[in-house]
Order: C-alpha cells, then structure tokens, then sequence
C-alpha cells in the first residue's frame, strides 16, 4: 500500500518513469478489462493507452480514498462505455450492410473456439450485462461498489446482475449442448 | 455461500482464460510517447469548473424561458385618449387625440 501512496505521489510530481512503472503493473489488468468488455484487441488496445494518459493528465483528482487500481479500472470501464456507444451508432449506420454480408456465413474455427471459453460466453451479454459480470466476477466488486463506479442505483446494478447471470446461465448451458452433441 | 463459490469459480476459469492477455510492449510505448508530449494550455484548461457550467446553462435556459414569454405579435399599449380622423381642407388626414373626456 505504501509504495503504490508513493507510485502516485510521484506521478502526481509528473515523473514518466512512475507512469513506467503503473503500465507495468496494471498494465495486464487494464488491458483484460478492457478485452474483457469489447472483445477485441484493437480496440482494448485503444482503451488502455486512453486509460493510461488519461490517469497521467488527471492524476489530481484522484482523491486517495479508494486503491489506485480500482482509479485506474473506473477510467478504463469509463473508456469502453463511450467505445461502446460510438460503435454502436456506427452499428446503426451500417446494419443493413453487415447483415447483407454476414448473411448464410457459418462460424470459423477461431469463432467457435472463442465463443467456447466463458469470456467469448460473456461477451454474447448485451454491453451493460457484461459490464455488470466483468466488474462482480473479474474484479470482485459487491453491488454496492459497482453501482458506485458505474453512477447507477443498486437496484438497478442487481437487477442487471441477475438477468445478467441467467442469460450467461442460458448461454452457457446451450454451448454445452451443442458441444456434447457435436462430440 | 453458493453465490460467493460461484464467483471464485467463474474468477478462476477467467484469470486461466486470460492469462495470455497481456498489455503490449507497443501500447506502453505510445502511451511514455504521447505523456511526454506537452499538452497545449487551452486543453489542460478545459475541464470547467462546476459553477462556471451551472452559471452558463444557467444563461442558456434563461434565454430560452424569456424568448417564451415575449408574445408573438407586440401589443398596442392602452390608451386613454381616444383619436378622431380629421380631413383637412387639403384632403391628407390627420389623426388627432381627444382628451379622455370629450
């Protein structure tokens, strides 16, 4: 605890080489997150370098209250929300192209493969349910925690919590059929 | 107790899932890139303070609420004194007031 006090102390001072040693040790985690909540590594990418400058240029309002790394995690779920929501206008825009060409595609193998593991799983979960999942499963934070990071009520966090965990629930079970059924 | 072997379990097989993610070098070097680079001023000013936010929307609205409120068409303001047409003798007419008791 006392030398991420003193991590910050000196990122505060504006030290790169601090900013060095934060990649180098949430680095990992910021990244996961991030690939955890949009599935793609180019765009987790995107996300952690978003993070990381923008931990460096703000680094005055962080308060100290809370672990530096749960700072660091609020601004990367922050980043991917507002990913999401361009991609999604820019869904909008282009459905009706995509549809044309991903019509009668059958899954590839890397496909296949990705939707086995619980991350592709989770990543089938519209975006705030899997917002939901990473934070209370990944990142062991309560409803209350979640709801705080997020700016939303509890009721509403355990309400998607729970929906959340049946449609993984639903997926989960459905790959497994259809797993046992191709063996 | 169910809820909290649960979590372990789904953390466990994501942390496995996971464990070749990782942050590429590239990532780290653009970040120690782009933090050296010094930020122009007007954009390390530009969070605005809260009641400097609140005072402009503040303006905005009001503006709004008073645009709402002025009618349409202007009102004539109430007279007392009434008006009578006169024709002169060179045929222009003229409007002249009357005093309220006439």
């Amino acid at each position: 605890l006392n030398s991420e006090v003193e991590l910050v102390g000196r990122l505060r001072r504006g030290e790169h080489a601090a900013l060095a040693e934060v990649m180098e040790r949430f680095g990992d985690d910021v990244y996961r997150t991030a690939y955890l909540l949009l599935g793609d590594h180019h765009l987790a990418e995107d996300v952690s370098q978003d993070t990381f400058l923008t931990a460096y240029r703000k680094i005055g309002q962080f308060d100290g209250r809370g672990a530096f790394g749960g700072w660091l995690r609020s601004i990367a779920v922050n980043h991917c929300r507002s990913r999401m929501r361009r991609a999604s206008w820019k869904r909008l825009l282009l459905r009706r192209q995509d549809q044309m060409e991903t019509a009668g595609a059958a899954p590839g193998p890397e496909e296949i493969s990705v939707r086995r593991s619980l991350a592709g799983e989770i990543l089938q979960l519209p975006y705030p349910y899997r917002e939901v999942i990473v934070l209370h499963y990944y990142h062991d934070l309560t409803v209350k925690e979640i709801a705080e990071r997020l700016g939303q009520s509890e009721g509403t966090v355990k309400s998607r919590l729970s929906r959340a965990r049946r449609q993984l629930k639903v997926l989960l079970d459905g790959e497994e059929n259809a797993h046992g059924s191709r063996a | 107790m169910r809820m909290d072997h649960e979590r372990k379990r789904i953390k466990a097989a994501l942390e496995r899932e996971l464990e070749s993610v990782r942050l590429p070098r590239n990532v780290s070097d653009r970040v120690m890139r782009a933090a050296e680079r010094k930020l122009p001023v007007w954009e390390k000013e530009l969070t605005l303070p809260l009641p400097v936010l609140v005072c402009v929307l503040a303006l905005f609205i009001g503006s709004f609420v008073v645009m709402a409120d002025s009618p349409a068409e202007p009102v004539p303001a109430p007279s007392s004194y009434a008006t009578k047409t006169i024709i002169l003798d060179s045929g222009v007419f003229a409007e002249a007031s009357l005093p309220p008791n006439h």
